[in-house]
């Protein structure tokens, strides 16, 4: 079965799995990037993805999310600095992860919003910060 | 001299300036008085220099004409004048000074400070010389023409200090020689008079050249607050683009090495057509790379004026038909131009802002495609229509600058660089014309551009 396959067969699974809100400009292959990455975590599910701060805030307040991981350049007007305090209003229990290819690791920190800073070429780093946050163990 | 830190640091910093010549010119009509061969007339450098001069400066220049009409009042008193009136030297004076600024104005000024000391010197000694030899009155005429048109050439902040010294020294050695008993035998006294009014006069010169560094010394604030704003704006545009410019090279870069690392570690995990998906999509984010590069090299170039432009005759319809060859989108366009319409300009510029308007129509557009060449006010006009949506009104005033896309908004495939119209406005300007948008009627997008005529 395929990546992509899983990941749709996976939306909307209830329960017992990590759920995730995806907030990211509308790059197309960069989002399939961030779905393949935590794909590779089963204990993990995309539960929503959005590309403004407004749909992001709509589907934290729904969803539930464990953790968000918020870019920073969204369409609309606000960016995903802006838009982290009202995240964490309509999902307060959500971690929020900043992903972005900006140099934004001192903004993040300055904002309480946010929990964490990954910059986008860490690629690598996404799995197990997104593990770290969701409380869920290494594989290893 | 009530002069605000700032002030008070330059005038003290310039006091002491032993570069000179090269400072701002004086007490006149701006950087006309430091430059060489800027022609202007009389009455203009007059008006200008009425309008630019502060209180502050008027009250140095009428401090100096009164210490000046004092020192002409001693020497009439000593009977020294001859019987020239007092008014009539008091005009001369005037004239001199106002002579003298526009002598400045016109023929610039510079010189290092050795030289202004020679030159002051030289001034100095050839006037006792005349004065020994003709007499007072007009030694007075002529010698206050030669120091105050003569002098007006040394920058007035850098010949503040030698004035001063020469002043001083001048009357110093009048009244050690007086003091001394040597008047009249070693020294004779037309000399000491001679040496003490230029004196006094240099003093009077002195003041002047306060008031007037006063003023320049604002001015040079003035113009380097005004360099530092630039300076600012400049820096905070290439932070924004260098920032910008990082994040789109990251965003292709990230998605090679993560899909890469993807079918390295996980190749037997992932279905074959997720494999290909991936490969293809690394495939289009190194040719988005490469392509950025390419366009961040160009408008490096544009930006840093280093556009080669090797202009040519060339025929609008020949040109449109080249660059839609390149495109291999000939028979997706209708083209309207007429025969024989000639354009000036550079060939590989024109196809790449033709390229990059179809490309957009085609793209972002909607069938058909029309281009047309026409001849507006003796320029070439090439203009590219699609019938799609057209550009989000907030869009417009955007369209030109760097990474502007609109596409984000419309959804879909969104793999310019975000380059390509700043850099077709970019070329269209290196070669003399221009680059612009305005809606389609009855709908969708209209891009321009200009180019000179043949």
């Amino acid at each position: 079965m395929s990546y992509l396959a899983i990941m749709e067969s996976a939306q909307g699974q209830a329960g017992t799995r990590a759920r995730v809100l995806v907030v990211v400009e509308d790059d197309f292959d960069m989002r399939l990037l961030v779905k393949v990455t935590l794909a590779a975590d089963p204990r993990i599910e995309v539960a929503g993805e959005a590309a403004t701060a407004g749909e992001a805030i709509e589907m934290a307040r729904g969803l539930h999310p464990g953790l968000i991981i918020l870019d920073h350049a969204l369409e609309g007007e606000m960016t995903g600095l802006e838009a982290a305090p009202l995240l964490r209003q309509s999902a307060p229990n959500a971690k929020i992860l900043l992903f972005t290819a900006y140099d934004l690791a001192a903004e993040a920190r300055s904002e309480p919003a946010i929990d964490g800073f990954l910059r986008k070429d860490e690629i690598h780093l996404l799995l197990p910060t997104v593990q770290r946050f969701l409380g869920l163990p290494s594989e290893g | 001299v009530d002069l605000p830190d700032q002030d008070r640091r330059g005038h003290q910093e310039s006091g002491e300036d032993s570069s000179g010549g090269t400072g701002p010119g004086r007490g006149g009509p701006g950087r006309g008085y430091g430059s060489r061969g800027r022609a202007r007339s009389p009455i203009a450098v007059l008006r200008h220099h009425v309008e630019n001069s502060s209180r502050q400066q008027l009250a140095f220049q009428v401090v100096a004409g009164v210490l000046t009409a004092v020192a002409f009042a001693v020497l009439r008193g000593y009977d020294l004048l001859g019987k020239a009136p007092l008014w009539a030297l008091l005009l001369l004076l005037v004239v001199a000074s106002l002579a003298g600024q526009v002598a400045t104005a016109r023929w610039g000024a510079g010189c290092t400070r050795v030289q202004m000391h020679f030159r002051i010197a030289v001034h100095i000694a050839t006037t006792t010389a005349v004065i020994y030899a003709i007499g007072w009155g007009p030694t007075l005429t002529v010698g206050y023409l030669v120091v105050v048109a003569g002098d007006l050439e040394i920058s007035g902040s850098a010949a503040y200090l030698p004035c001063l010294i020469w002043s001083l020294a001048g009357i110093a050695a009048g009244q050690v020689a007086i003091a001394l008993g040597l008047v009249s035998t070693l020294v004779p006294e037309p000399l000491v008079h001679g040496v003490g009014t230029l004196g006094a006069l240099g003093l009077a010169f002195v003041i002047y050249l306060l008031g007037t560094k006063t003023k320049d010394v604002e001015r040079a604030n003035a113009s380097m607050q005004a360099a530092a704003a630039d300076l600012a704006a400049a820096n905070e545009a290439m932070r924004e683009f260098v920032a910008v410019a990082s994040h789109e090279l990251r965003t292709p870069t990230t998605v090679i090495k993560g899909f890469a690392s993807t079918l390295q570690d996980r190749w037997d995990a992932t279905a074959e057509e997720d494999r290909r998906e991936f490969a293809a999509t690394i495939l289009r984010s190194a040719d988005l790379l490469g392509r950025l590069v390419d366009d961040l090299l160009t408008v490096s170039r544009i930006e840093g004026g280093a556009v080669d432009t090797h202009a040519q005759d060339i025929e609008a319809l020949h040109a449109i038909d080249e660059a839609l060859d390149q495109l291999g989108r000939r028979r997706d366009v209708c083209v309207s131009a007429p025969p024989g319409l000639m354009l000036h300009a550079d060939p590989t510029h024109v196809r790449r802002i033709l390229r990059n308007y179809l490309d957009n129509a085609f793209r972002y557009g909607a069938p058909p495609v029309e281009v047309e060449a026409v001849e507006l006010d003796g320029q070439v006009v090439v203009r590219v229509r699609d019938h799609g949506e057209g550009l989000p009104e907030e869009f417009v005033a955007r369209a030109f600058q760097k990474f502007s896309q609109a596409k984000r908004a419309m959804g879909g495939d969104r793999k310019g660089t975000g380059l390509g119209l700043s850099i077709v406005k970019g070329l269209a300007e290196a070669g003399g014309g221009q680059a612009w948008y305005e809606p389609n009627q009855p709908k969708g997008s209209c891009f321009s551009a200009s180019f000179p005529r043949t």
